[in-house]
């Protein structure tokens, strides 16, 4: 444990230390001042254009913004030998892994802090700030992205050897999972029995972070019912309280799930060196 | 254990026996009173006393209350049935425990009749006309009890209001909260309704094979549907206010099926699931119309000859979608998600607003992909498919400024919390950059 908080420590000081983490701060505050700004008189209330709007830039920024930070942070402890002189010390994988995990995770949430600090003050002078409700969901929905997204960045980072592999997995991932995913998933699904689509289809949601961020969120905001009824159990069942807390049981699984899969790869990769 | 569940079966029981039946022994019976009284007289309800129905009223006579005198019914005939023209009912209140939807509480079977004041609560319908004329009903309260806060099927309440074969009756200022449909005509023509309230309801209002209604100053809210017409020609459907039909999968502000020739102006739709839905509808004109915040401002499929004009389309998710619908007019619109061009100064954009039909076209092809609504990927597939825009509905002067102003003003009060939010927010991340990034790496 206490190796986890030194690991933990050291990222966020390491983070704060990255260029890039300030290039993506600056580029998530201005992407938050340009949606306040141009933000209609829809408001935050409930599922708009605006709330709608709102998701899709978050989901196109931060998810690639998290993959590039986090895979980056344990590709270049490869490549600059970093983990190398770890290694030397009793240190467990599992410590470091997690300690890296949460010192990003510290990281990219005071990115995203700091964006919606800047907006939701500036809201206030330019005459168009959010409500509190509408405001704190979008922050928790950019947290939730953020930390999910997490967790597959700290895979890929495990899985490729240097920086540029891990850049090309990024966007990679990053283009099958948020701009193709409605593409991949129309033509690929064509080739499945009728029956099976609309199931295919749902348990495909839960593989997309993005996706399963998105529905839930759509839903809390009383969207639920624009999705037809096809899928009127599920937001039913979503709207529940308990919905919530399955939720939050599911992201946290898929969380541990991919962090332990990057510590279990790691660890074999140590054990062959 | 037998014994224990037999009684609770019996406490169940007798929990569930209509309770007022315990006073119905000491209620007035209203028939002999009303056999009482001649025509042209008006027989008082003491306030504070029940009245037992069914009664038939066979006379012009007016019935009323000097306060408010409670009639109840239990059997299988409408408390209240007029058969008589030009009879009055005035201030009561009605308690039916009938259940059966298709039953009544007030039955009006006569012409000239006016009902008025008068509260009705029940869990089948309120007040039904059969091939009666020319009465008007204004005022009124209908109320569709709940069993004990959970809420009934649809289909087992009745109407609030409900006319069959009835012609130019008035319909104006009442309440219909909890039941089937608000209002319903079938086969009555020239009904005019203004001004009624319907919440909570299947159908707010609900119009079918009736010539030349009018629905006016109407307002709905949390229905599955606000106004529903259809297979009507000539209607008027002016005023309405309708928000917040968003909870059911089929919700819509106003939903158009089989509407011709009809005139649909200066309503406003804010927050339902679709705000104006049109379906085999021709020729009618839809101007100066609020779809505000919706999920999806106007849904049209297979209508033609439409006209759209000077109405404002904000806030809405998706604003509009169409398919197999041509030869629609939009002109002089204001859509809030465009950013037009108005060289000539006139007011009207030089560019004209283009909505895709793909979406619509997809979920059409097959349901469940109605997952992908606004997903951030969407676009992408759209742009790939953009070839054909000829027939794709699109407004050739979008108008650049909204022509409502009064929904643009947002309360600034409820901010100040957000202020303080973003506040603690920045200055968290301040502390935690200079304490951990910029004071750690200088040391």
């Amino acid at each position: 444990m206490r190796h986890l908080a030194a690991i933990a420590s050291r990222e966020i000081k390491l983070g704060f230390r990255n260029p890039w983490a300030y290039s993506f701060m600056a580029l998530f505050a201005l992407f938050s001042l340009a949606l306040l700004l141009i933000q209609s008189q829809a408001g935050l209330d409930g599922y708009t254009s605006t709330t709608g709007t709102m998701m899709n830039l978050i989901l196109y920024l931060l998810p690639l913004m998290t993959m590039l930070l986090g895979s980056f942070a344990l590709t270049s402890e490869k490549e600059e030998g970093g983990w190398r002189l770890l290694s030397s010390f009793s240190l467990r994988t599992h410590s470091y892994i997690w300690g890296k995990y949460f010192g990003l995770a510290a990281v990219l949430l005071v990115i995203v802090a700091f964006g919606f600090g800047l907006s939701g003050i500036a809201g206030v002078f330019f005459g168009q700030g959010f409500a509190l409700a509408g405001y704190g969901r979008l922050l928790l929905f950019s947290a939730l992205i953020v930390l999910l997204f997490l967790g597959l960045s700290v895979l890929m980072g495990s899985i490729c050897r240097n920086r540029w592999q891990a850049l090309t997995y990024g966007v990679g991932v990053w283009f099958f999972l948020i701009l193709g995913w409605p593409t991949i998933l129309i033509a690929g699904l064509g080739f499945l029995p009728y029956v099976w689509i609309k199931p295919a289809l749902v348990a495909l949601i839960f593989v997309n972070p993005a996706e399963l961020n998105r529905l839930f969120f759509v839903v809390k905001m009383g969207g639920g019912s624009v999705l037809g009824p096809e899928y009127y159990r599920w937001v039913e069942w979503i709207e529940r309280p308990a919905g919530s807390l399955i939720f939050a049981i599911v992201c946290l699984a898929w969380i541990v799930a991919y962090v332990e899969s990057a510590a279990w790869l790691w660890e074999r990769g140590r054990r062959r060196e | 254990m037998a014994v224990k569940a037999a009684l609770a079966i019996a406490i169940v029981m007798a929990a569930s026996l209509p309770q007022p039946f315990a006073s119905a022994k000491e209620a007035v019976p209203l028939q002999p009173l009303i056999d009482r009284t001649v025509a042209g007289e008006t027989l008082v309800l003491e306030s504070g006393w029940t009245y037992a129905g069914p009664a038939v009223v066979r006379r012009a006579i007016a019935i009323r209350s000097d306060g408010e005198a409670i009639v109840e019914n239990g059997g299988a005939l409408p408390a209240i049935t007029l058969e008589a023209d030009g009879v009055v009912l005035k201030d009561l209140r009605i308690r039916d425990l009938q259940k059966d939807p298709k039953q009544p509480a007030v039955l009006v079977l006569s012409d000239r009749n006016r009902i008025e004041g008068v509260r009705i609560e029940t869990r089948a319908g309120g007040i039904y006309l059969r091939n009666a004329d020319d009465n008007e009903i204004r005022n009124n309260r209908i109320e569709g009890a709940s069993a004990g806060g959970r809420k009934i099927a649809y289909s087992k309440r009745g109407n609030g209001i409900d006319l069959l074969a009835s012609a130019r009756n008035v319909i104006e200022g009442n309440e219909l909260v909890r039941v089937h449909d608000g209002v319903y005509l079938e086969s009555s023509n020239e009904t005019l309704v203004t001004n009624n309230f319907a919440a909570d309801s299947r159908y707010g209002y609900h119009i079918m094979f009736s010539g030349k209604p009018q629905l006016l100053g109407n307002a709905g809210e949390r229905n599955v549907t606000g106004g529903m017409v259809m297979s009507v020609e000539g209607a008027i459907v002016r005023g309405n206010r309708f928000v917040k039909q968003s909870e059911n999968v089929n919700s819509q502000g106003i939903l158009l099926y089989d509407v011709h020739r009809s005139e649909i102006s200066r309503n406003r739709v804010e927050g339902n699931r679709v705000g104006f839905y049109i379906e085999n509808s021709t020729e009618n004109s839809l101007t100066d119309n609020e779809t505000i915040r919706n999920f999806v401002g106007l849904q049209m499929i297979r209508s033609t000859g439409n006209l759209f004009r000077h109405s404002e389309f904000a806030g809405n998710v998706i604003q509009a979608q169409s398919t197999d619908s041509e030869d629609n007019r939009f002109e002089g619109n204001y859509w809030d998600d465009f950013a037009g061009l108005d060289a000539n100064g006139d007011g009207y954009s030089d560019l004209s607003y283009e909505i895709d039909p793909f979406f619509l076209q997809l979920t059409k092809d097959f349901e469940p992909f109605q997952i992908f609504f606004q997903s951030p990927g969407l676009p992408f597939l759209e742009q790939m498919f953009h070839a054909d825009t000829a027939r794709w509905l699109k407004d050739a002067r979008p108008l650049m400024e909204p022509p409502f102003r009064e929904s643009a003003e947002a309360g600034f009060g409820g901010r100040w919390p957000t202020l303080l939010a973003g506040l603690l927010l920045f200055a968290a991340c301040l502390i935690i950059i200079y304490r951990w990034g910029y004071r750690q790496n200088h040391e």
